[in-house]
């Protein structure tokens, strides 16, 4: 099991745990507990079992300014 | 399920928030091991930002994305704390770390909460809601979270068992939508005897039940009718008010 704190900064430590494993990930808002829980099983392009592309989506640039077009990207951002 | 999270980060940011992952040996452990897991962690954390809360049967309701996206939104706002108090507001029963969170244990709607502090009335008629705390009122006889849901729910049963059972015998009034006939607009003296007359003239059975909804929300029965109540001051007849609340639509 890997708790992370500084996402953004820890990219990489999660992509290394990640790799060759099904994955269950968590978020967890921690002034409150509010959490949300998601799976994976994929594989990626190069056949190995990786759930980073699944939770690397929710602080991804493109995929956020997607979701919410209309609103900066920039305010995404606290960290 | 994402565009829910999106929303959350957006509201919250990523500065307080921690990913706790998990992996699993695909060797060992087949994808439906894997959702079943996933299945126990919804479960047991309760989490909020799960649209999807079977995921073996995954259906997700727009009424419920709005629900949800509504109660982010709400709770991204400033957290005031909201007291309930008895009716003479002597003793404080429960309170909430905001309208969200009142929302999402209690069900109470943050426009319940916001018309009733407004008004100044007291909620199911028995609870005093405030956003400040009565400074001489006891706090010593407060209800744990579950006991304050299970009497909120009984209260609110009763509320609507006396409100459906009072409104029985007042009269209603039948309009049919687009054309206003007088023949066709009729006025029975109670709930059961407008069912049957809709029921004669539409050919199916019409439960009291629903027609009791529809006279709440005011919507359009069948597409066809719109239902109201009248109100009959002592001297007037039914015959009278039916003629005014006619002729006043007109």
């Amino acid at each position: 099991m890997l708790k992370v704190q500084d996402l953004f900064d820890n990219r990489k430590l999660i992509n290394e745990f990640n790799k060759g494993y099904y994955g269950i990930y968590i978020w967890t808002y921690n002034p409150t507990g509010v959490c949300l829980v998601g799976q994976s099983t994929r594989k990626t392009v190069s056949g190995k079992y990786s759930f980073y592309t699944r939770v690397s989506l929710y602080f991804n640039d493109n995929f956020l300014s997607n979701q919410l077009r209309p609103i900066k990207i920039y305010d995404f951002y606290s960290y | 399920m994402i565009f829910i999270a999106t929303e959350f980060f957006y509201y919250y940011g990523f500065k307080d928030v921690t990913l706790t992952l998990l992996r699993i040996d695909p060797s060992q452990y087949g994808p439906i091991d894997v959702t079943k897991m996933e299945q126990y962690f919804i479960d047991t954390l309760h989490s909020e930002l799960n649209v999807v809360r079977d995921v073996f049967n995954p259906t997700v309701t727009s009424e419920t994305l709005s629900q949800k996206s509504k109660l982010i939104k709400a709770a991204s706002g400033k957290m005031a704390p909201v007291y309930f108090y008895n009716k003479e507001g002597d003793t404080l029963l429960f309170s909430f770390e905001s309208k969200a969170q009142a929302q999402l244990l209690a069900g109470i709607t943050s426009s319940t909460i916001k018309k009733a502090i407004e008004t100044g009335s007291l909620y199911l008629n028995y609870f005093l809601i405030t956003t400040t705390p009565i400074e001489n009122a006891t706090t010593e006889s407060q209800l744990t979270m579950d006991r304050a849901s299970a009497f909120l729910k009984v209260r609110n049963d009763n509320m609507k068992e006396s409100s459906y059972n009072s409104s029985i015998q007042k009269p209603i009034l039948c309009t049919p939508i687009g054309i206003l006939e007088p023949n066709q607009t009729f006025l029975p003296n109670f709930r059961n005897k407008a069912c049957e007359k809709l029921s004669k003239l539409e050919g199916i059975h019409i439960p009291s039940k629903t027609v009791f909804i529809r006279l709440q929300d005011g919507k359009p029965y069948l597409k066809k009718w719109i239902l109201s109540y009248i109100n009959i001051s002592p001297l007037a007849t039914v015959e009278d008010s039916a003629f005014l609340a006619i002729t006043h639509k007109r």
